[in-house]
């Protein structure tokens, strides 16, 4: 026997749909004129399927924080953005004559050096006025810009990385702050490699490296925790040439084509590498960036 | 709004702190219960309130049957003394949190019954319990194909066959 629904209030009936993942909210909607009208009338519910129809969560809510009607209106704003997607007028970076950009980088970050020898580099940060950041950039030195490639950036660590290639075949790594041009307080990795075919990729703690020689045998991959230094993983599939992370969990290896298709592979790493810290942890209260 | 019958201060003797309270179901059973207890209730704070200004104490008549009653009775007896945070007015509602396992194990009867104990916890304005049936309920048709959710939530498909095909929310169009 049914529940006879329909005749529970519809404050509660809202209630009992808010708790159920947008999916199921839909289905629910599709039962009879009643919920369906239930369902297109509530904000909350609305909320809940478009946040489920982009794949999206909800953030935090507390006293401060956004009211639903806001948050699906910023949401439906956010989605209709995505499908008309235009380009903005352009914008002439006048005081950035005769840099040329080295790479774009992750979040709105664009790093650019000077193509005329001068060692001057400058990380810009584009404003974003769903997220609140306003637009900056800092300008530093580093010696020998026109060698630079590769750079990473994490934005979460303020942190920039990038090698540097030396006379000689060999290269240095950098990391530095993002806010202020520093070499990076905790990242601890600034050595110098041999820089045959090197490619590196950050994420978290961790520094992904491969070097690739001509000899498979001599193709190598690395994984380093960049705060202490240390080896976690050495080694890499047979013949392959390039990894990158695909997050915290998951390094993507490149193989050699066969038969001209992709020779693709998924490196687990499970659980999380931990290595032992070699020196003492920054007690959480240490300010790691320093003040600007 | 039910009608308040006026009955002798005798009826309900007041006794000490916890004074006792007279409902009436709709099937005209008479239970005795201690305030503290239903004061869960906001449905009957309010009208204990209203007792303490008029300083006349009624039977308070209910629209729900006495078997319904004496399972609410129960809940709150359950959770006497104790702050659930869902029945702070400022709180938010309850979102995805599991159901306590208590509650679960009192909210297993059938869905007949777990719709008259959501009706009654509404209409006594007790929020905790509002939220452990509405998320009792959503647990039944999570992940449930529409069909089976109009089987389980009993509600006939009254679409017309081109409205059954238009979305109901934008975002799906």
């Amino acid at each position: 026997m049914g529940l006879d629904f329909p005749s529970l209030p519809a404050d509660v009936s809202v209630m009992l749909l808010e708790t159920l993942p947008g999916r199921d909210i839909l289905a629910c909607g599709a039962t009879c004129r009643r919920l369906r009208s239930l369902v297109t009338d509530s904000v909350s519910l609305q909320y809940a399927i478009e946040l489920f129809a982009c794949g999206m969560l909800d953030g935090p809510r507390g006293p401060q924080s956004l009211s639903i009607p806001d948050r699906l209106d910023r949401l439906r704003r956010f989605t209709a953005a995505w499908e008309q997607l235009q380009w903005t007028n352009r914008v002439m970076l006048s005081h950035f004559v005769g840099f040329r950009p080295c790479y774009d980088l992750s979040g709105d970050m664009l790093a650019l050096t000077r193509a005329d020898g001068l060692d001057l580099m400058v990380s810009r940060q584009f404003s974003s006025e769903l997220r609140g950041i306003d637009e900056h950039h800092i300008v530093f030195a580093v010696p020998g810009s026109s060698r630079l490639s590769n750079f990473q950036v994490s934005l979460d660590q303020d942190l920039l990385f990038f090698k540097e290639l030396l006379p000689g075949n060999s290269l240095r790594l950098h990391s530095r702050s993002l806010l202020t041009g520093e070499t990076h307080p905790l990242a601890y990795i600034s050595d110098v490699t041999n820089a045959a075919a090197y490619i590196h990729d950050i994420c978290g703690d961790f520094l992904l490296e491969t070097s690739y020689l001509d000899g498979p045998a001599l193709s190598q991959l690395r994984l380093r925790n960049l705060k202490t230094g240390l080896v976690s993983k050495n080694g890499m599939p047979q013949d392959h040439k390039r990894a990158i992370f695909l997050d915290k969990h998951h390094i993507l290896s490149v193989g050699p084509h066969i038969w001209g298709l992709a020779n693709l592979s998924c490196l687990v790493l499970l659980p999380a590498p931990k290595p032992t810290r070699c020196r003492p942890r920054v007690a959480a209260s240490t300010p790691i960036l320093p003040t600007v | 709004m039910p009608t308040i019958v006026s009955v002798d201060d005798s009826t309900v003797p007041g006794e000490g702190s916890s004074r006792l309270l007279l409902l009436v179901s709709s099937d005209n059973k008479h239970i005795v219960v201690e305030e503290d207890i239903m004061s869960r209730s906001r449905f009957i704070s309010k009208q204990v309130e209203g007792f303490e200004a008029t300083s006349q104490r009624h039977a308070i008549l209910l629209p729900f049957s006495s078997f319904v009653l004496n399972k609410v009775i129960e809940y709150c007896s359950h959770y006497r003394g104790y702050y659930l945070l869902e029945d702070d007015p400022d709180a938010a509602p309850p979102g995805r949190s599991p159901v306590r396992e208590w509650d679960q194990e009192f909210l297993d009867v059938d869905r007949n019954m777990l719709l008259r104990i959501i009706k009654a916890a509404h209409y006594l304005e007790i929020k905790s319990l509002v939220g452990s049936c509405a998320r009792a309920i959503a647990d039944m048709i999570r992940g449930k194909t529409t069909e089976e959710m109009r089987e389980i939530l009993g509600v006939e498909n009254d679409f017309t066959p081109e409205e059954e095909h238009s979305p109901s929310s934008k975002c799906t169009g």
